[in-house]
Parts: structure tokens; sequence; C-alpha cells
């Protein structure tokens, strides 16, 4: 059966599966070749601008091992031909208890290939009350 | 209609994008009505999944949600420049719909000016209630 996706989407959902795998697999110095030379990303509300930049936050975070859950990823275009992604899922880092996290990543095309141009992330347990 | 003058200023846009936020803060027709100014016929929204292009099917959507009072709460609210000299914005909050017990939400916007106006040309919003085993 034809996959009917829209390329925007099945761009968005490849990335999430290729960017997730590669964090997980704890080769996280790879991701920086997901990221645009002049990438934003905010990591629990702190700005890293440039690929060295966030490639040294993400392989310096505290845990050894990890693994991402996907419960929700939407994906739209945006009026420059970019994708934006919105995901929502869960992590457990070591053996941190299981935490929720809410991820964006703005996708750009230049010269026939796909990368990250913007990507924010937090964690969800701040935003439940007792 | 919101005006941002100064979207060079990346204070500036988190500043109004609080009060942007702020504006939803208030009931179904009246936030419909707000966000007429804030989205374009090519504007999109996704809503729990749920795919709306347009300004008309947007605000039809909204003005429609099955509820007669909401209070949003921001838990955390993050902004970026992008290369098209866009704002993409990420909220994380809480929000109680009229006795509905309060549910956690995400959001995500792209704002992009326009005859210098800001407008919002993409919208994407998740409860996160079901991310919680």
């Amino acid at each position: 059966m034809a996959d009917e996706r829209p390329d925007w989407q099945k761009i968005g959902e490849e990335f999430i599966q290729l960017y997730y795998s590669r964090f997980d697999t704890g080769n996280r110095s790879s991701l920086g070749e997901l990221y645009y030379q002049s990438a934003w990303m905010t990591w629990e509300g702190e700005m890293f601008h440039g690929k060295e930049v966030i490639v040294n936050k993400l392989t310096t975070l505290p845990f050894k091992t990890i693994q991402h859950n996907i419960t929700k990823q939407d994906c739209q275009p945006t009026p420059d031909n970019c994708i934006v992604v919105m995901v929502m899922g869960q992590l457990k880092a070591d053996n941190d208890p299981v935490m929720g996290f809410q991820q964006v990543f703005q996708l750009r095309n230049e010269l026939g290939s796909w990368g990250c141009s913007n990507d924010m992330f937090r964690l969800s347990i701040h935003n439940f009350g007792a | 209609m919101i005006l941002w003058a100064d979207y060079d200023s990346r204070r500036a846009s988190v500043v109004d994008g609080r009060s942007r936020v702020d504006t939803l803060d208030c009931n179904r027709y009246t936030r419909a009505a707000e966000r007429c100014w804030f989205t374009i016929d090519a504007s999109c929204l996704t809503w729990e999944g749920q795919q709306f292009q347009g300004k008309r099917a947007i605000v039809e959507k909204l003005s429609s949600l099955p509820f007669t009072k909401i209070a949003h709460s921001i838990t955390a609210q993050d902004h970026q420049p992008t290369p098209d000299c866009c704002i993409l914005s990420m909220v994380v909050g809480q929000l109680k719909a009229d006795d509905d017990p309060i549910m956690g939400f995400h959001q995500s916007f792209i704002l992009k000016n326009i005859n210098d106006a800001w407008v919002c040309t993409n919208d994407m919003f998740r409860l996160a209630l079901h991310n919680f085993g």
C-alpha cells in the first residue's frame, strides 16, 4: 500500500527516528551531523548557539545511558519551506525514574539535504503541581 | 492587533511571547477573536493530532472547543530566532477547563513578520495527560 503521508511528515518522522536512535545508542557526538553550523538549541531554558557548542552540551550531559520513548509527534510545513516537529515522550536516564519530556525541532533544507536549525528541550517534571 | 516592533531583540520577543500567551487566557469567544489577528490563510494548527489549515478552519476549531471557561498557567516558555527571521516558541504549562481536573499541555508556535505585523503561521497543541504511564 502506498505511503500517503505528505513529504514533510515523512521527513519529520525520519529525522525523529534518526535523532533519538543516535542519542540512545550512546554516540551523542554523531548528533552534530544533524545540526546546521548556526543552529540554536535551548536545553531546559539555557541557550546554545552553534553546532560545536550544541554538541559539547549534548556530549557532557551527566548520564551514561538513556532511552527515549516517543508518545506523540506532530509535524507541520512552515511558510519558509521548513518543517517543524513537536515531540512529547518519556525518557529514562541511567537509574533515574522515568520522566516526561517535550522537544521541538525546526528542520530546513539546504543544498538538497535536511538539517536541524532549531531545537528546544524541556523535561516535563516541573509541569505538575502536587 | 498585536504588533511587535522589535523582533531583533530576543528579550522583546520573550516579553511579547508572554503577553501573547496571556491574551489566550480568556473565554473561548474572546480567545477565538484574538486568534483571528494572529493567523493567516496559510496558517496550520495541529490540535491533539488533528490538522487544520487556514484562519477560518482554525478559528472555527478554537471557538467550538467544548468548554465555556479556561485558564492557562505557563510553567516554562522558550523562544528562538530561526534562519528565516521567524520566532519559534515552545510553551509548557497547565490548563483548567470548566470543572475538569488541571491538565498539563505542550504548545509550539512559529511567528512570522509579515508587513510589520507578527502573525502565527504554525501552532501545535497537545495535552500532556497521555504522557505519563
